[in-house]
Formats: C-alpha cells, sequence, structure tokens
C-alpha cells in the first residue's frame, strides 16, 4: 500500500523528512553543480569573446597590412600591363629588325636579350671590324632616338675585330 | 525526542487520547516516546454525522497532557481520527480507469451527507494494481478535532483515519497466504483479509470489548474469511487497544494470532502493537 493521505480541511506543508529531505538534498546538490557549471560555461564565454577579439585584431591589421601592400600589388599589375602591351607594340621580331637597320656594314649582332617589364630593357653583344664601326654602331643608336640609356659594356679587342656588349632601353611613346 | 525521521502522531478514540513518537526503519518499528491519557465514557463519541467532541474540554485536556507528556513542543503532528469516524469502502476499479479517481468517485456516493461535505482519502494496493481501499469524512467533523488540536498548540502535519492508517503499516507485512489484520479502535474494529498480499475484504464492525470477546473475534474472522471463498483460517495480527492480550486469546481458541508489529528495541516500555496509528508512522 502506498500513498500519503491527508484528510485535513486545508491539507499543510509537510515538514520535510526521510526521503522527502533526501530529494531535497539531492535537489540541492543539484543545483550547485548546475550553478558550478554556469560560473564554467560563464568563464569559458569571456574566454571565447577575448578569442574572437583577438582574431577581430589580428584581421584588421592584416587588412591594414594588405591595404598597406596595395601600391605594390598595382605596380605589380601595372607592371604586367606593361609587358603585355610592349610585347605587343615592340615585338622581338620588329626590335631585331630596327637593330639591323642601324647596324654599319661591318658591325654584326652576335646576341640578343630583350627583358620586358616597365619598359623594354636590351642587353647586345656585337662583333665590329674594328673600333670605328663600334663607334659607329653606338652613334647609330643614339641618333635614331629610339634608344636611350645607351651604356657601352665591356670591350674585347683583337687583332681582327671588337667584341663588346651594350645594354640600352627602348624608348616607347606614352611611358615614362 | 528529536530522531531524524520519526513523527509525532496523536490519536483520538472513544476512551482516550493517545500519542507517540514513532519511526520505521530499517530494522523496523522503533517508539521513541508514547502516553495515552483515558477519557471519561461520552466525551467522545465517534460518529461519521454529528461533531465528536460531546465535551470538549475534557477532551481538550487529554490532548494538552498527551502533548505536555511527549515534550514535543512546535512538532508537527499527525492527526488520527477514530474508527467509525469515516466510511471506509473497498473498491475494485475496472481496467482503464484512474484507481484513485474512480475510489473517490465511489466512496462519495451514498454517504449519509452531501458528497461536497467530504474529505476523501485512498489508500492504493502496491505497485498502483488491485483493489483501492477509499475512505470518507465529512469536513465539519475534521473541523472539530483540528480546532481542538490548534487549541492546546499542536501544529498539524496532515489527518488520517485509523483503519487506513493501521493498514499502511499492516499491509506490508501481509505474506503469500491469507493474512487478516484486526484494527481494534474502542468502540468499533475493523477486519482485512489479504491473500498473497493483496486486499481482498475489508469489514467493519462495532467492537463489544466485554467478557467473551475473544469469541467473538473468531467468528467474524471465520465470516470474514468465508466472504473471500474457500480456504484455510487465515494468521491474524492485532493492533489496537487491547491487541496483546486478545492475540493469547485468540491462540487459545485455535487461531494462528500475534500482535501486528512490536517495536525494535528490547526492553522497551511500550508496548507497540497497543497503538494502532502507529501505522501512520510508515505511510
Amino acid at each position: 500500500m502506498s500513498g500519503v493521505r491527508d484528510f485535513s480541511t486545508a491539507p499543510r506543508l509537510r515538514a520535510p523528512v526521510g526521503l522527502d529531505a533526501l530529494a531535497l538534498g539531492v535537489g540541492l546538490l543539484a543545483a550547485v553543480a548546475a550553478a558550478a557549471s554556469a560560473w564554467g560555461a560563464w568563464s569559458d564565454l569571456g574566454r571565447a569573446q577575448a578569442a574572437v577579439a583577438r582574431a577581430q585584431g589580428e584581421l584588421a591589421a592584416a587588412r591594414q597590412r594588405v591595404r598597406s601592400q596595395g601600391p605594390d600589388s598595382t605596380r605589380l599589375d601595372d607592371t604586367l600591363a606593361s609587358r603585355v602591351l610592349l610585347s605587343r607594340v615592340a615585338p622581338p621580331s620588329q626590335v631585331v629588325a630596327e637593330l639591323g637597320s642601324l647596324l654599319p656594314a661591318r658591325v654584326r649582332l652576335d646576341s640578343l636579350r630583350l627583358s620586358y617589364g616597365d619598359r623594354l630593357e636590351l642587353e647586345l653583344r656585337v662583333r665590329a671590324r674594328g673600333p670605328r664601326e663600334y663607334d659607329g654602331f653606338l652613334q647609330q643608336l643614339r641618333s635614331s632616338g629610339r634608344f636611350v640609356e645607351i651604356l657601352p659594356g665591356d670591350e674585347v679587342r683583337g687583332e681582327q675585330e671588337l667584341s663588346a656588349s651594350v645594354r640600352l632601353v627602348r624608348r616607347e611613346s606614352g611611358f615614362p | 525526542m528529536g530522531v531524524i525521521g520519526s513523527r509525532l502522531i496523536v490519536a483520538f478514540d472513544a476512551a482516550a487520547v493517545s500519542g507517540a513518537v514513532a519511526s520505521w526503519g530499517l530494522r523496523g518499528l522503533r517508539v521513541h516516546a508514547a502516553c495515552r491519557v483515558p477519557l471519561a465514557e461520552g466525551a467522545l463519541v465517534p460518529s461519521p454525522l454529528d461533531p465528536n467532541l460531546a465535551r470538549p474540554d475534557e477532551v481538550r485536556d487529554a490532548l494538552r497532557e498527551v502533548r505536555k507528556s511527549l515534550g514535543t513542543n512546535g512538532r508537527r503532528a499527525v492527526l488520527v481520527l477514530p474508527d467509525g469516524v469515516a466510511r471506509v469502502l473497498l473498491v475494485r476499479p475496472e481496467a482503464g480507469v484512474s484507481g484513485q479517481d474512480y475510489a473517490r468517485f465511489r466512496v462519495a456516493q451514498g454517504l449519509p451527507f452531501p458528497a461536497g461535505e467530504a474529505i476523501t482519502g485512498v489508500l492504493a494496493s502496491p505497485g498502483g494494481d488491485g483493489p483501492l481501499l477509499a475512505a470518507a469524512v465529512r469536513r465539519s467533523v475534521v473541523r472539530g478535532y483540528e480546532e481542538l488540536a490548534a487549541a492546546v498548540g499542536l501544529a498539524q502535519d496532515r489527518l488520517d483515519v485509523a483503519p487506513l492508517a493501521a493498514l499502511s503499516g499492516l499491509a506490508r507485512e501481509a505474506g503469500a497466504g491469507r493474512d487478516m489484520a484486526l484494527i481494534l479502535g474502542d468502540s468499533a474494529l475493523c477486519l482485512a483479509l489479504f491473500e498473497a498480499g493483496v486486499l481482498r475484504v475489508f469489514r467493519c464492525r462495532r467492537r463489544d470489548a466485554g467478557p467473551g470477546e475473544a469469541a467473538r473475534l473468531r467468528d467474524e474472522v471465520e465470516r470474514t474469511a468465508a466472504l473471500a471463498g474457500p480456504g484455510s483460517l487465515p494468521r491474524v495480527k492485532l493492533v489496537g487497544h487491547g491487541a496483546a492480550d486478545l492475540a493469547r486469546e485468540l491462540s487459545s481458541v485455535g487461531l494462528a494470532a500475534e500482535a501486528g508489529w512490536r517495536s525494535s528495541e528490547a526492553g522497551s516500555p511500550w508496548e507497540a502493537a497497543e497503538m494502532a496509528f502507529l501505522g501512520a508512522a510508515r505511510a
């Protein structure tokens, strides 16, 4: 048989005894455990918020760095655009033809290296019968107006001929 | 006194006001304190209809003496009303209905007072299956006892009726065979027959405590057992005023009878079976 009867005209709240007290104790322990868990969760939230703030700071710094490096990327983009444009307006075949038209009769082109960038830089190695012919070639380059920054390099003078290197830049209209 | 888990119980009956501080633990029943203050005849008349306290001053004095004797100042007390105050009915709920609700509904039928004035309670079977014992008492009758307890400064815990309080303790003692709980009140007695731990029959009779009571009780036991169908005579456990003597007398007339419960403490000065209301400490 089970069940607690109460025939009172106004049932009272019974004093906690026996299992009731045990249940109350377990309930209190559960409440304490829940409060401790909530406190731990609150601390975790604080740590998580601090981590988020740090991450946001790092992100802002990274964005700032990206912004500060913006001109470089722009410059890279400009270089790439110049390279594309130069390769179209001054392809190697055209440059070789221009140089060929400027070579005196006793000067020949041994090698040519083209560097397409913001501007077109050339490095030549020529072989000439003698210094007079080589100087004539340099004079032709200067007077053509198509090349600037003409820098004669090393010269190897032999008994029969002269070998020399020249660095120069092709002048392009509309380019700096 | 002041033992954790113990309860203060105060019981009213036609011949006395009794009280005890008792607890049911793993070792059984422990009675920490008890007293019984007799009442003059006619001071308290158990009745389901009319106010029971014919001479309230005498009952109040007895109750005050009980409280003083137990020395439980401020402790909440379970009040137990005597046999004869409640209408008690054994109810067998149909399958699929709420047993408690059905029992309360059934016991409220046929009351000698308006059902709206009834306070009902149920003693359920273990596990919730099987018959239920439902009881109803009149609110005005209960109020008389409550006011008396408040007048002497008793803080009321809950209120129970004697048959159900006693059966709260005795039902757990029922074994696999036939057992009968015989609850002795001063003016009424109740018989509850258990078969394999399930309550089968419940009856209440007026009590005649005069000469030859043991023989009359034996007849009542046999009639009650017959109501449950053919079978052996039950083992009888008695609680209430005079239980110890009657158990001996019933044994002498051929019944297997014994006191319903004993205090687990050796040498206890109180005869626990004399106090049927101690079952309320086990409810």
